[in-house]
């Protein structure tokens, strides 16, 4: 770099949004020279746009980038990256059949008259490998690596380019506690060589061992941000996560039933072979909502998969639904014997946009009713099932007929989980019931949980709304690097208790079962 | 039997009809490669075999002939890409419109330019002229395999390997591998995609149409209805069955019409053409039983 400033990027002002969502608010922070910058923040806090807009895949709406102390506007991704920026994406960005080196050199080839030569390139990357202490296979077909060979991959490509700002996004929740350790050492001896890391995580510990400053953004504002010394992992989570409890749903203990759900050693990999989740065992009983508390990827999600029975767990692992095992069964079958399912991605996997009220409300429903002669459809209690639903968890709408993609997100949640709840099941899976919707829509959903509870049924309750999860939850658990934990106590915690908890703090883990 | 299967007669006859079906296969790599679904090859091939004709007819030169059956590829395939890539049309439906419509419009020309119905045949069509390559003495055997041929035959096995040297060893053929695996990725890697894509489409139209150029101009000095009668869809299928690889979907082609000239060499000796008429289906269908089991073996999980 000809000019040396003290700071290599400047943001100021940055705003992103979208329709009415503020996704950046008037961001603005200094990144210096050589260090590692922590930005770290919840799922939707603005970190993934902000990064998108520095790599120009998006664009802001007002604000500017400064580099090396000028004023840059990019106009596509290949002026960001010809200007130094580059980013290791959490999911990689790589090419299955090809060989580590033409991942490496795609779109920046060294060729002689238009033809590769492989020799000059396989050259090039070696230099790099040796300068910062990689031991790549270049020849080698990615498909054969693991993951942390991966990005190692990801991050020569992006030396390759010659990039001086590194963003690396959530880069350790895809790697083992080595893995960790081994892209610790080299974030260490890059910034060593002079380059600057920006680490998005929302793992505190990680942020604490490696950051040498930490901007904390929530809802799209900067919250915090200070260099990173005597602060806390609990300072740290409260300023993440910590919120003020917007609504106070009195619960008073149910009387607690029979055990609905039995989990017992559950393994689940996904399906790049991955393990999520190890050996979790714990219980629902009926008239009890259990609380699963976790940052996003810890393996929440796949346990609620599993158990509904979309991902097939690995072997030894069982699941019992009221004393049955239903691990060899397809979801229906499930779903017949009790289970309720209000998945996390509501557009995607809870509705059929296209689809009338009355077909959505059907869904699942049709397993056991609704139906005449065992296979048509019977519109009088089907329709009647779509406007208890309607009516019971105010869903704005004219009429049955009318078609999913009209209603807005709270309606289609509350559709969502009116269907699931008024079916009498006697076991539920809730996961993110309130994420994105509108303040009344919140209030009206957890009250309808906590009244569900009472009625003696058995909710899972997966969320990232730590304020939700203890609102609402007669236990906790915790998921935290592929296990499922129970603390002591844990209907007692606090938000901040329950964060350090998450991201990997606060009590001794030997305690936990 | 021996001679049958190796003699010169079914050998030399494939490497001749091999012509079309490699050149329209051998080109089409690069926009399977990248990931372009597009099976107008009908329409192309037809196009191509009509306006070689007419270019040939009207100049009285079988290049300028051909000339013109690219230029009608490289401008049907650009009306493919305006559809699909800019308007966002379904690639499917855009295929079979312009493979039906291919059949209609070329029919109507041959009615509107010539007045006749069916077939033309006319002297004025002047075809390529057969090379009489120099092999002679023990290698009789293969002069007369390889040696008399018209000249698109010769470039349709010399763009085998252009082709595999272009999708292999230059940075063209990288990128358009890497964006059809991954064309995020590459995008994120500062690669203009959408030039990639018309490229690669302007190539495989490119081709296509001058594989028609064989069919009208081999000898026959004629164009009629319908004339491709399935070959762009045996070049489609073996594109296909080599995953855009050149060498292996040149090959794959080479044993379509291996089997398709079998069947003439049968049929000429007797056999019956109930039975004769199954071998290149029969053939497909070994090809991809092959190819499956290698799939189920290659399975790999990332």
């Amino acid at each position: 770099m000809p000019d040396r400033t003290e700071y290599i990027l400047e943001l100021e002002g940055i705003c992103k949004h979208f329709g009415n969502l503020t996704a950046n608010d008037h961001i603005s922070f200094k990144v210096r020279r050589g260090s590692v910058h922590a930005i770290i923040g919840e799922n939707g806090a603005g970190k993934s746009t902000l990064m998108s807009i520095l790599t120009c895949i998006k664009k802001q709406d007002s604000g500017r980038i400064i580099m090396n102390g000028k004023a840059v506007d990019f106009h596509s991704p290949k002026e960001a990256s010809e200007s130094g920026i580059g980013m290791v994406y959490q999911e990689f960005m790589l090419y299955k059949g090809m060989t580590v080196a033409e991942n490496i050199i795609m779109g920046c080839e060294r060729t002689d008259a238009g033809f590769l030569n492989m020799k000059k390139n396989i050259k090039k990357v070696e230099e790099i490998c040796d300068s910062y202490d990689f031991r790549l296979p270049l020849k080698s077909r990615i498909d054969e690596l693991p993951v942390s060979v991966l990005q190692q991959v990801e991050i020569v490509k992006v030396l390759y380019r010659e990039a001086q700002l590194i963003i690396f996004d959530e880069p350790t929740s895809v790697l083992t506690p080595q893995g960790v350790r081994g892209l610790f050492k080299a974030m260490r001896e890059l910034t060593g060589k002079g380059k600057t890391i920006l680490f998005i995580t929302h793992k505190l510990k990680e942020v604490l061992e490696i950051a040498d400053h930490i901007t904390v953004l929530k809802d799209g504002r900067v919250t915090a941000d200070m260099k990173n010394e005597n602060v806390s992992e609990r300072e740290l989570a409260k300023l993440m996560v910590g919120r003020e409890v917007l609504y106070d749903i009195r619960r008073k203990k149910n009387r607690i039933g029979r055990e609905v759900l039995l989990v017992k050693d559950l393994t689940v990999k996904d399906r790049k072979g991955i393990l999520r989740l190890k050996k979790a065992s714990f219980s629902v009983h009926s008239g009890e909502i259990v609380g699963i508390a976790g940052v996003a990827g810890a393996g929440q999600k796949e346990l609620g998969e599993a158990i509904v029975g979309i991902t097939r767990p690995e072997p030894g692992s069982e699941i019992l639904l009221c004393g049955e095992p239903v691990g060899h069964m397809s979801i229906g079958e499930r779903r017949k014997r009790g289970l309720g399912y209000v998945p996390q991605n509501r557009i995607k996997d809870g509705v059929n946009l296209k689809g009338s009220i009355w077909e959505n409300t059907m869904m699942g429903y049709h397993l056991e009713h609704g139906r005449k002669q065992g296979f048509l459809i019977d519109f009088k209690d089907v329709s009647s099932f779509a406007r208890a639903v309607v009516e019971d968890y105010s869903v704005k709408i004219q009429d049955i007929s009318d078609r999913a993609f009209e209603l807005s997100g709270g309606n289609i949640q509350k559709l969502i989980v009116g269907r699931e709840m008024l079916q009498g099941k006697s076991f539920l899976i809730i996961e993110d019931p309130t994420r994105g919707i509108d303040v009344g829509a919140i209030e009206l959903i957890r009250k309808k949980i906590a009244a569900l509870s009472e009625s003696g049924v058995g909710i899972l309750l997966i969320s990232h709304e730590l304020s939700e999860v203890i609102q609402l939850s007669d236990r906790i658990l915790v998921a935290y690097d592929k296990h499922i934990i129970e603390p002591e106590d844990s209907s007692q915690l606090t938000e901040e208790e329950l964060g350090l908890l998450m991201t990997g703090g606060g009590q001794d883990e030997n305690k936990i079962s | 039997m021996l001679r049958i299967f190796f003699g010169t007669l079914t050998l030399a006859a494939t490497v001749r009809l091999a012509t079309p079906i490699l050149i329209a296969s051998v080109g089409s790599c690069f926009s399977h490669k990248i990931g372009t679904f597009n099976i107008a090859y009908e329409c192309f091939m037809l196009f191509g075999a009509f306006f070689a004709a007419y270019g040939s007819w009207l100049t009285g030169s079988p290049a300028v002939g051909a000339l013109c059956a690219t230029l009608s590829g490289v401008v049907l395939a650009a009306v493919f890409g305006i559809f699909v890539f800019h308007l966002n049309a379904n690639p499917m439906i855009v295929s079979i419109a312009l493979n039906l419509g291919a059949w209609a419009v070329t029919t109507l020309l041959l009615t509107v330019i010539w007045g006749v119905r069916g077939t033309f045949i006319s002297p004025d069509i002047i075809s390529f002229k057969p090379l009489k390559l120099p092999i002679q003495g023990g290698l009789a055997y293969l002069g007369e395999i390889f040696g008399n041929h018209i000249i698109l035959v010769y470039i349709a096995y010399v763009m085998v390997f252009v082709a595999a040297v272009l999708m292999y060893r230059t940075s063209f053929g990288l990128r358009i591998r890497g964006i059809g695996i991954n064309s995020i990725a590459a995008e994120t890697a500062g690669i203009n995609v959408l030039r990639y894509k018309w490229a690669a489409l302007i190539i495989m139209g490119a081709s296509v149409g001058f594989s028609g150029a064989y069919l009208s101009l081999s000898g026959l000095n004629s164009f009629s209805e319908n004339m491709t009668a399935g070959r762009g869809f045996i070049a489609f299928a073996s594109t296909l069955v080599g995953d855009g690889n050149p060498l292996i979907c040149g090959a794959i082609a080479v044993i379509f019409v291996y089997a398709d000239a079998l069947t003439l060499t049968l049929t000429s000796l007797g056999y019956p053409t109930q039975l004769t008429k199954m071998l290149p289906y029969l053939a497909v269908l070994l090809v991809l039983m092959v190819g499956g089991i290698r799939n189920i073996k290659n399975q790999s999980t990332i």
